[in-house]
């Protein structure tokens, strides 16, 4: 038996160099597919998972008008981030890598790596896009507060905030301000932060929620309030927090 | 005897110097070694009367000038080939011992338990090739139409089940499952359209059953395909029942429609 298996050994077809090495490469990329696989299929960029996100939910392709900032690093060339800093310098951090973009009539709202949305496009003035996943949860973000302590030092508070976007924002407002009444009647006021580019985040605080957010302002009624430099009241939108298809 | 010994060796070093891949240049040297150690060997039985070192020497000088055998040798083997060759071995082991770990560590032998490649969620019946439509690079087929006949007294009622199977030949893209719930409608022989982003479970927690009886779930998916079953409540079973499928996404619309609906009678 052992003969015999030691003949049809050697009578194995002899490759080449060349071909071992076909062979062998062959081999390493289906063991490297299993593994790219294995994790779901991770592509480079935040990018690329947004567009890869609006294909396979069959979504035309939009024009983004948020996306997790870059910045350079020593190691790399860039690196995406999820903090974006305000005209007025505060840091606001969202949890989780979101993209906004426009297509003709909807805005698309995407957590890279977990759902994929569209609410449609205000006919006029901004429109208004919850950051909120599928199931209304782990969206939002913080803000970090620094103020100078007593005996020297600094205190840092965070602040917990679920986050809507406006985008379509006049060039001239200057202050935002978003009232909110929520589920059980109490009205909300919500703050923003210049994004630049006709952008502004809004965030309601929330206190007591450890660090999630919840979808609590969708189809809630809001009562949006843009203001000039000057203080002078330059629009005021009435409306329903859209909830996200 | 030394001398003779070294002579073959400086002749020896000089041909295969051109070889820069180091397995090669010892596997050519010592091919041309024996090869030498042959001619001398003939040598001696042809002309009995020759000692070994001049049957030697004689080899060499009737095996040609060393420096042009290297430089045709360097010609022939090419050092990057070898290196890569190399490489791909070291890679191949690599990966292979790393696939090893995985699947001793998932204790999962085809597949990671996280993500899995394949698998079976739940059971399709009445396999049809139904109607077929594309969009977005997705092919969308009915694939399953079946009347679930469930026994009067048992925990389960009777519905109906639609298979579908949206396939790509883009593994890495196969159809989000939420966009099929969202963008899917279905209505049964009743007229009445049903949205699949939300669902009916029937819970008998004392059998111990519950069952989707208006709804949606991936049965099953493979690298290039996902099938997900639609369920519709079912009365009375009637041959050419018929199940319409709406679907809307973002890049458009269209339906498909099964007319024949097979009853599988379950225990």
């Amino acid at each position: 038996m052992k003969e015999k298996l030691k003949r049809i050994w050697a009578q194995r077809p002899r490759l080449t160099r060349g071909q071992k090495l076909v062979r062998n490469l062959g081999l390493c990329t289906l063991l490297l597919l299993w593994f790219w696989g294995m994790e779901d299929y991770p592509l480079p960029t935040a990018e690329l998972e947004f567009r890869r996100l609006e294909r396979t939910n069959l979504l035309p392709r939009s024009e983004i008008v948020l996306a997790p900032p870059t910045y350079r690093s020593y190691l790399t060339v860039s690196k995406e981030d999820r903090t974006f800093v305000a005209r007025d310098g505060t840091e606001l951090t969202l949890r989780g890598r979101w993209f906004v973009g426009v297509t003709e009539d909807r805005a698309t709202a995407a957590l890279v790596g977990e759902s994929i949305s569209t609410v449609p496009l205000a006919e006029t003035g901004p429109t208004l896009v919850p950051l909120v996943d599928g199931v209304g949860d782990h969206a939002g973000g913080y803000w970090v507060e620094e103020s100078p302590m007593e005996g020297g030092g600094y205190r840092y508070d965070y602040h917990n905030f679920s986050a809507l976007l406006l985008f379509d924002v006049p060039e001239e407002t200057a202050r935002t301000e978003m009232s909110i009444t929520d589920e059980e009647g109490t009205p909300r006021l919500g703050r923003g932060w210049d994004l630049e580019d006709g952008r502004w985040l809004v965030g309601f605080e929330e206190k007591g929620v450890g660090d999630r957010a919840i979808g609590w302002c969708l189809d809630q009624p809001y009562t949006l309030r843009l203001y000039r430099e000057d203080g002078s009241l330059l629009l005021e939108q009435v409306g329903t927090i859209p909830r996200a298809e | 005897m030394i001398q003779k010994n070294h002579n073959v060796s400086v002749w020896l070093e000089t041909a295969v110097s051109g070889i820069r891949f180091k397995p090669d240049r010892q596997a050519v040297e010592e091919e041309l070694r024996e090869h030498i150690e042959d001619k001398t060997l003939d040598l001696m039985r042809i002309f009995p009367g020759m000692t070994e070192e001049e049957a030697r020497e004689q080899a060499l000088d009737r095996m040609g000038d060393p420096e042009e055998i290297g430089k045709e040798l360097a010609k022939i083997h090419k050092p990057w080939l070898g290196y890569l060759w190399r490489a791909s071995k070291w890679a191949l082991g690599l990966l292979a011992a790393a696939a090893l770990v995985v699947c001793a560590a998932t204790n999962d032998h085809f597949q990671s338990a996280r993500h899995p490649l394949w698998g079976e969620r739940a059971t399709s019946y009445g396999t049809v090739r139904g109607e077929k439509a594309e969009l977005g690079g997705y092919t969308f087929q009915i694939v399953g139409a079946a009347f679930l006949d469930y026994p009067e007294d048992g925990a389960y009622q009777d519905v109906y089940q639609v298979t579908v199977r949206v396939s790509s030949l883009k593994f890495w893209e196969r159809i989000d499952p939420a966009a099929l719930y969202s963008g899917l409608t279905a209505t049964g022989p009743d007229g009445v359209g049903q949205p699949m982003d939300r669902a009916t479970v029937n819970m008998d927690l004392e059998a111990g059953a519950s069952q989707i009886t208006v709804g949606i779930e991936q049965t099953r998916w493979d690298l290039f395909s996902r099938e997900f079953a639609i369920y519709l409540e079912g009365h009375d079973w009637k041959e050419n029942d018929r199940v319409t499928l709406d679907f809307h996404f973002g890049r458009g619309d269209f339906a498909l429609t099964v007319d024949h609906m097979e009853q599988v009678v379950m225990e």
